[in-house]
């Protein structure tokens, strides 16, 4: 690369700078001010004063945090897992040469591009017992006698809020599956086909290992995404019934904005954090178990 | 970069890189000083209030009328139509609180609490008399105690002036009792009388063996909905000094376990399946619910969409011997830090003077908390449903103004979630609220 002169690395700051001062003013200033907060008693109203670890200990002996981590870890992890399954087999589905190949590739991208508000009160409406599409057509199909209530259940609501994530992120998943196949080298496949290999073993032995890079670039964003949603849970079932679809980030936007406890609210941003940093973390330090980088070999 | 080759050529090097900053930067902060509004020699002071869009054309209609009158105050309106107090919570945190805010009485305490209203009685003494004066007596006595909040130097705050009172009321289909051979309800009709009705109401049309009629509506939250039956049983969510949590009383409990078991013993109320997300008013409205449990501001719509004939009767007397419903109340507040106080209080009385109460009276949505505009045939609306409009001023007498403590959000969330299992059936009243007891206890110990 082209090393920059003196006054042209002046001028990129002068350019950069509307951008970076968005960024330090909306974000860092902002991550700066909770983590203060999160060491304060602040309810908007008053001033904020120190009050040293107590918020993080009130947040840590509360047993509706843990309920809330417990189910945002199920969340993640089994919406995570159905989405890379479902979002790879997709990908190799859609990575031969099918008819309406580029049709499909558009409509499971769909989803992905629409916006969550929308979406999510479409789907208030095909989950709703009585009315709802779902329930009618499982039951036209006699798959079921009585209409499952998905949203008013304690048993059913996380299935329907993972159900819609899946549905939601499998697109964008899959477009960077994709990506990767497409990366494979067509030598490879032509070579084991040759040796006589079945496509199964071809899967195992060729396809899977080359995409490892792009899988643990999925792997990273999905879990780091499942862990930070929000809105549809906000839109779907405000958490209820009886706590069932409290994730973390709703648990804490109540805390801050219906309860007004700002303290606490920011003890669980950071704690939230410091769990996604040390996940992130643990699979960084993991990829060279698993991870083939061809520039490695 | 052949444009930028012949800029080079004419001689003008590199100058082009300064130009465009220059540029750049003047369009930026052009951008955000265009977002400052030249000032002039009017005094301009902030409204913040919710409504829908039909509330907010009567009011900006007043708010026109206002500023013709005072020539030199100009009312900047912020509209929030939805989680009203998140953005006033934010606003007063950013030193932004408006001159003059729209509150209701269960949120007051918060406010009140942490000093953000102005004390208005000294205000109103100073009020002009005569024609357009504005006193304390011209409201309902219990519109103005829920607007009062008693600092803990004992000194007394009157933080905010009642615009209108909401409590709840029966709202019922004439057309189904008529058909269900029932007479209409009474200011007199007991629980006993409101079940059978409620029983007699709920019809399995297709014989499906689940009722596609149900006789009465169901709501888990918010508690206005619920703490009727406790009150009128004889029991209390808290002590009177909010020192104590005294829902575990047998009254109490009486009143919580008449309210689950419409739904679950007698199901003459939908389950949460059965409604799924359509709500109470849509239901009353498609004719599948014969009584709902609601608020005056239910009375706009109904007059526009429904198809058959409706009143509206008082919540039945309980084993207490009363019917007993909250009174809750909205209203406008001036801010502490107002640095307009005499403009801010000249609105105030504007928009709580008999004409701006008429105006917002006559769309049906709400019970005027000034007693003159509320006994008159303004409010009363006689040849209009409801024909018992004066329930909802009955109501006010025997009622409960708001009282609660400043954690309120909180405490109703934590008991909200402690009686979902009781109005889903599985779990009995006394258990739930023994559980939950001492957390709820806790949050009125703590304050604010």
């Amino acid at each position: 690369m082209k090393e920059f002169s003196a006054s042209e690395t002046r001028w990129a700051w002068i350019f950069l700078a509307p951008c970076l001062l968005g960024l330090l003013i909306f974000t860092y200033l902002p991550g700066l001010a909770s983590l203060g907060l999160s060491f304060s008693y602040w309810n908007f109203l008053g001033v904020p004063h120190w009050v040293g670890l107590e918020n993080y200990a009130a947040v840590l002996n509360d047993p509706l945090f843990w309920k809330s981590f417990g189910t945002t870890c199920w969340f993640v992890l089994v919406s995570g897992i159905l989405e890379l399954v479902l979002a790879l087999m997709l990908a190799v589905w859609l990575n031969r040469a099918i008819r309406g190949q580029s049709f499909f590739r558009a409509a499971y991208f769909l989803p992905f591009i629409t916006p969550m508000v929308s979406v999510s009160l479409v789907w208030g409406w095909l989950y709703d017992p009585s009315y709802g599409l779902i329930n009618w057509a499982l039951q036209q199909a006699h798959l079921l006698g009585r209409p499952i209530p998905w949203l008013y259940d304690p048993k059913t609501a996380l299935w329907a809020v993972v159900i819609l994530r899946v549905w939601k992120d499998i697109g964008y998943n899959m477009v960077i599956f994709l990506a990767g196949l497409q990366a494979v080298s067509p030598s490879l496949y032509e070579s084991a086909y040759l040796d006589g290999a079945t496509s199964w073993r071809v899967f195992w032995r060729i396809t899977l290992p080359m995409i490892t890079p792009t899988l643990f670039f999925v792997g990273i964003m999905t879990l780091i995404n499942g862990f930070q949603t929000f809105d549809s849970v906000y839109l779907l079932t405000q958490g209820g019934p009886e706590h069932s679809t409290e994730l973390l980030v709703y648990w804490m936007f109540k805390n801050a904005f219906e309860f007004y406890k700002i303290g606490p609210a920011s003890a669980i941003a950071y704690i939230l954090f410091m769990v996604i940093l040390v996940l992130t973390f643990v699979q960084w330090q993991l990829r060279k178990r698993w991870v083939l980088y061809e520039d490695e070999t | 970069m052949q444009t930028l080759q012949k800029f080079k050529d004419r001689g003008l090097g590199k100058a082009w890189i300064p130009c465009c900053a220059l540029l750049f930067w003047i369009f930026l902060l052009s951008c955000l000083w265009g977002c400052q509004s030249s000032s002039n020699h009017q005094v301009s002071i902030q409204l913040s209030t919710w409504g829908s869009a039909q509330e907010i054309g009567v009011l900006r209609t007043l708010l026109r009328d206002f500023e013709r009158t005072h020539p030199q105050i100009r009312v900047n309106l912020v509209h929030i139509p939805d989680n009203y107090y998140q953005k006033l919570h934010l606003l007063v945190a950013s030193d932004l609180t408006p001159d003059v805010m729209l509150t209701n009485s269960i949120s007051f305490p918060i406010y009140a609490s942490q000093g953000v209203f102005m004390d208005l009685r000294p205000l109103l003494a100073k009020s002009p008399s005569g024609e357009g004066s504005l006193s304390e007596r011209q409201f309902y006595p219990a519109s103005l105690r829920a607007f009062t909040w008693k600092a803990s130097n004992g000194r007394e705050l009157l933080g905010a002036l009642p615009r209108d009172i909401s409590d709840v009321a029966v709202f019922y289909n004439r057309n189904l009792f008529q058909k269900a051979g029932l007479p209409e309800p009474t200011a007199q009709w007991n629980w006993d009388q409101f079940l059978e009705d409620a029983k007699k109401l709920t019809v399995d049309t297709n014989n499906d063996g689940d009722p596609d009629q149900f006789g009465v509506s169901f709501y888990s939250k918010p508690p206005l909905f619920w703490l009727p039956f406790v009150w009128s049983a004889g029991g209390e969510l808290f002590s009177p000094d909010l020192r104590r949590v005294i829902l575990d009383s047998p009254e109490a409990l009486q009143g919580l376990r008449f309210y689950a078991n419409l739904r679950n013993q007698w199901h003459v109320a939908p389950k949460k399946v059965e409604s799924g997300g359509v709500t109470m008013s849509q239901l009353f409205l498609q004719q599948k619910i014969a009584m709902m449990v609601n608020g005056r501001w239910s009375v706009p719509v109904l007059r526009e969409q429904a198809k058959f004939r409706w009143d509206v009767a008082p919540l039945p007397i309980g084993p207490s011997g009363q019917s007993r419903v909250g009174i809750d109340a909205s209203g406008y507040a001036i801010s502490a830090k107002t640095a307009h106080p005499r403009e801010s209080m000249a609105l105030l009385r504007f928009l709580l003077s008999r004409n701006a109460i008429a105006a917002v009276t006559q769309s049906g949505l709400i019970v005027p908390a000034r007693r003159d505009v509320a006994e008159s045939n303004l409010y009363l609306a006689p040849g209009q449903a409801p024909a018992h409009g004066r329930v909802f001023l009955d109501a006010i007498t025997d009622g409960v103004p708001t009282h609660t403590p400043p954690r309120w959000n909180e405490l109703i969330e934590e008991l909200g979630l402690a009686l979902e299992p009781v109005w889903d059936g599985q779990q009995d009243a006394a258990v739930a609220v023994k559980s939950v007891k001492p957390k709820l206890q806790h949050m009125l110990e703590i304050g604010p």
